[in-house]
């Protein structure tokens, strides 16, 4: 890691990069320690699966940061993976001791009110516009997975969050990892300089297999309980497939284009998925048909299918003198997943390019949302109407024995768009 | 008119909307062009509902030299509710007087058609619902008639391969057969398609087609004296074999543009879908109420298709919208109106048979259109990435083996991918 010595010469060296590039704000001045680099303490909060991972990216690639504070809903998830890491190369920087493990639903606000500099938000993705708002309000740096919420009121919340963490100059790195991968950064850059002409149609394609945290629920296990162990198969913690796992290739394209779509209409359902509460209530197949401002299509098919059929995950990009893959025209770097924790810490130390990516994030969640209510009401969906929603799929109350009624499968027709 | 076939056939091949793929005017029935006096035609039609009853008033309007000599139906209310409406509706008294379908001649009961075919007609019309199109064009063009054919042209691979091998006798016999794709005659979709040829948008990079609509429910509940197959009759639209699914059956119109346009078949598709307000009531049978499809042509441009059937108050939006290296044409907003195409179509066609117009023959291309819905519908179901060479050998017959009234006839569950095997 480049010492800060050379900050002077790199901004210069640097200026003449990448597009978007803002010029370098020292955000925290203290970290600026002169010759020696500075050290940084991050939280994790969800320690699941992405947690963990985004814990091994973190730590990867930057070797001045360490992990201090673990927050959970379920001590069996914290103890498993912290144990987990603590096997791994890094395991030296993991020193989360037994008072900064916190167990709960109120976990996350006692990490976040620690002695931390970033906070991981790796939790199922209902959560993310509290946490989010949490974490900016105590003035941390924020490394946020996507989706960043699961309805239009908690996206809204999650926007209010980002323009406060914008003025107090907080940095923003989500988890759409494409955003830091150079296969994708050069091919956008030349579809954007007419390598292929004006943009005329674009597709993006999730066709894939379910997605399934437990196998079957456990007696002892009280509705929120079960829903938490299962999140993937409920709405107002999951999002459904097009806004928790589809959202990549949606965010693609709107960086692509510059803009979010302004109206959807969309179909979906249950094919194959039972009727069972392992099953939950969020559909197996959506396809939207986003259209651009311009009047560009998006013709986007999400799916979760069993083993043995048809599955594909890419984007293309379809111009008038010619079609890109969104990383043809580019070149592979390091781990797209590792290089965007790179850019997180070089932001918050001011050795890189002030990151804020979360008013985009933001609203690639909201139109992956809006593809969603479209499909489920049978109605057409305007960015307007979804950015006036009311819909909160969030419970009002917390504890593991909560009672949770499951709403039933979304019927168009019957399904209200509110 | 003066029997000038020389100079008119020199006048025509110069004329400009010709309309594409227009061969030169071959007399196709040497014995209708009467000299002075204008030529009679008989017509027949199969299948006695709202769609063949209307086909009659279309093909009556504005060719006034057609009759209507002889009806058949598997029904007898149905036969006579079209007669019924043929003589009373007050809006049809210039045409009345050419329905002149005796006793002798209206047929009813499943062999109906041959009756049909048997009599003394030059036009057969092919107007009951798509599961029996490829038996009974066969026999159409066995029985040397030029049929105006109702689309799809059937609901299964096995059909539309039997219905394929009579449209190439029915080139060969120069018989005119006429889609009911009624777009391949409509004024706008030929101004779009001309100015699709001029160059005006560039070259095809997509293509989208919806059918975003209602459901077609034909019946509100069944009968009790209604055994199996007059049931599923009754309320075709729901049960697969005899509908084929609304991307088959309906949604057609919009796919076979893009074809059209595209002067080609798409070579693969990958489509998703489902029941996803349908309840399970038998009058719901075992068709999806949506199906989205990924298409892809030979040259890499893809099809975009949605088509679903919704509820009252849900979006609606019928159209297909081509979109060039240089512009995008909509089909819609055209300069010319034209004339109904409904009714155009059979100006077409009755010009097609005496020789006065082109020679319109659409059952190959209208077939490799119903065989591109099959094939959608087949991926949504399995869940597999079908291409043209799979759907082309597919041996899928949905066709019941015996017809009878009481027939009993279990209706096969709703498909579920993973579940329902790809033959």
């Amino acid at each position: 890691m480049q010492s800060h010595n050379d900050g002077w010469s790199r901004r210069s060296f640097l200026s003449g990069a990448t597009a978007g590039a803002a010029t370098f704000t020292i955000v925290r001045p203290e970290q600026v320690r002169g010759a020696a680099p500075a050290k940084l303490k991050a939280g994790l909060i969800g320690v699941g699966g992405r947690g963990t991972g985004a814990v091994e990216n973190l730590l990867t690639g930057n070797p001045n940061v360490e992990v201090v504070a673990m927050a959970d809903i379920f001590e069996d998830h914290l103890e498993r993976n912290l144990a987990r890491l603590k096997q791994r190369k890094f395991a030296d920087r993991i020193t989360v001791d037994a008072e900064h493990r916190f167990v709960g639903f109120d976990a996350y606000q006692k990490l976040v009110a620690s002695d931390i500099d970033i906070v991981m938000l790796c939790t199922p993705p209902g959560y993310r516009p509290e946490h989010f708002e949490a974490a900016i309000n105590a003035g941390k740096h924020v490394f946020c997975e996507k989706p960043i919420a699961t309805d239009p009121v908690g996206v809204r919340r999650f926007m209010a969050a980002v323009k406060k963490a914008e003025e107090k100059k907080l940095t923003v790195v989500a988890g759409a990892q494409r955003r830091a991968a150079t296969e994708y950064l050069e091919t956008v850059r030349k579809i954007q300089e007419g390598a292929i002409g004006d943009i005329v149609a674009l597709y993006a394609t999730y066709l894939s297999g379910p997605v399934m945290h437990a196998k079957a629920r456990e007696p002892k296990w009280g509705d929120m309980e079960w829903q938490h162990r299962n999140w993937y198969s409920f709405l107002w913690i999951c999002g459904d497939q097009i806004v928790e796992q589809h959202f990549h290739n949606i965010d693609f394209m709107n960086w692509v284009m510059g803009a979010h779509p302004v109206k959807v209409v969309a179909s979906g359902g249950v094919a194959w998925r039972p009727h069972q509460e392992l099953y939950g209530n969020i559909f197996d197949h959506m396809s939207s048909d986003f259209v651009y401002p311009n009047g560009v299509h998006l013709s986007s098919h999400c799916r979760q299918y069993p083993q043995g059929l048809y599955r594909r995950v890419d984007d293309l990009i379809v111009g008038a003198k010619g079609r890109s893959t969104g990383t043809d025209l580019g070149t592979k770097g390091i781990d797209s997943q590792v290089q965007e924790h790179i850019n997180m810490v070089q932001s918050i130390l001011g050795a890189g390019p002030y990151l804020n990516h979360g008013m985009a994030v933001a609203e690639s969640t909201l139109t992956c949302i809006m593809a969603r209510e479209s499909a489920y009401s049978g109605l057409e969906i305007t960015w307007e109407m979804i950015m006036k929603s009311q819909q909160d799929l969030q419970p009002k109350a917390f504890s593991y024995d909560q009672k949770m009624e499951m709403p039933p499968l979304p019927a168009p027709g019957q399904y209200k768009f509110v | 008119m003066k029997h000038k076939s020389f100079s008119r056939r020199s006048f025509l091949r110069g004329s400009a909307l010709a309309g594409a793929g227009a061969s030169a005017f071959t007399i196709v029935r040497a014995e209708q062009v009467r000299g002075v006096g204008k030529a009679k035609l008989k017509a027949g039609l199969v299948g006695c509902g709202g769609r063949g009853t209307q086909a009659i008033e279309n093909i009556l309007e504005r060719n006034p030299n057609v009759e209507v000599v002889a009806m058949g139906d598997v029904f007898e209310d149905r036969l006579e509710k079209s007669l019924r409406r043929l003589r009373d509706d007050p809006k049809l008294g210039a045409i009345r007087d050419r329905v002149n379908v005796d006793a002798e001649h209206r047929f009813v009961g499943f062999d109906a058609y041959q009756k049909v075919l048997a009599s003394d007609i030059d036009i057969v019309m092919l107007c009951t619902p798509p599961g029996y199109r490829p038996e009974h064009f066969e026999a159409a063009i066995n029985a040397r008639k030029h049929v105006f054919c109702e689309k799809p042209f059937g609901t299964d691979p096995v059909g539309v391969r039997r219905f394929m091998a009579a449209a190439k006798r029915s080139e060969e016999l120069k018989l005119t057969v006429k889609s009911g794709a009624q777009r391949r005659s409509q004024t706008k979709y030929l101004e779009a398609l001309q100015r699709l040829r001029s160059g005006e948008i560039g070259e095809i990079t997509a293509c989208y087609a919806n059918w975003i609509g209602g459901p077609v429910i034909q019946q509100k509940a069944r009968d009790q004296k209604w055994g199996d197959m007059e049931w599923q009759h009754r309320a075709w639209y729901s049960f697969v074999w005899i509908c084929g699914d609304q991307i088959v059956e309906q949604h057609l119109h919009n796919i076979d543009v893009c074809n059209w346009f595209m002067g080609a078949h798409p070579v693969r598709v990958v489509a998703s879908g489902g029941a996803a307000w349908r309840g399970k009531d038998e009058i719901y049978g075992n068709i999806y109420d949506h199906i989205s499809a990924d298409f892809v042509y030979a040259n890499g441009v893809h099809m975009s298709s949605y088509c679903r059937q919704y509820p009252k108050g849900c979006y609606s939006d019928v159209s297909e919208l081509i979109v060039g290296a240089k512009g995008r044409i909509n089909c819609h907003n055209m300069a010319t109106k034209g004339h109904n195409p409904y009714v155009q179509e059979h100006v077409d066609m009755v010009a097609s048979i005496l020789g006065t117009g082109p020679y319109i023959n659409e059952a190959l291309a209208v077939a490799e259109t119903t065989m591109t819905c099959i094939m959608g519908r087949e991926s949504a179901y399995s869940g597999l990435e079908i291409t043209w060479e799979m759907i082309m050998n597919s041996q899928l017959d949905l066709q019941p083996k015996e017809f009878e009234y009481k027939l009993k006839m279990d209706v096969p569950p709703l498909p579920v991918p993973g579940q329902y095997k790809f033959v």
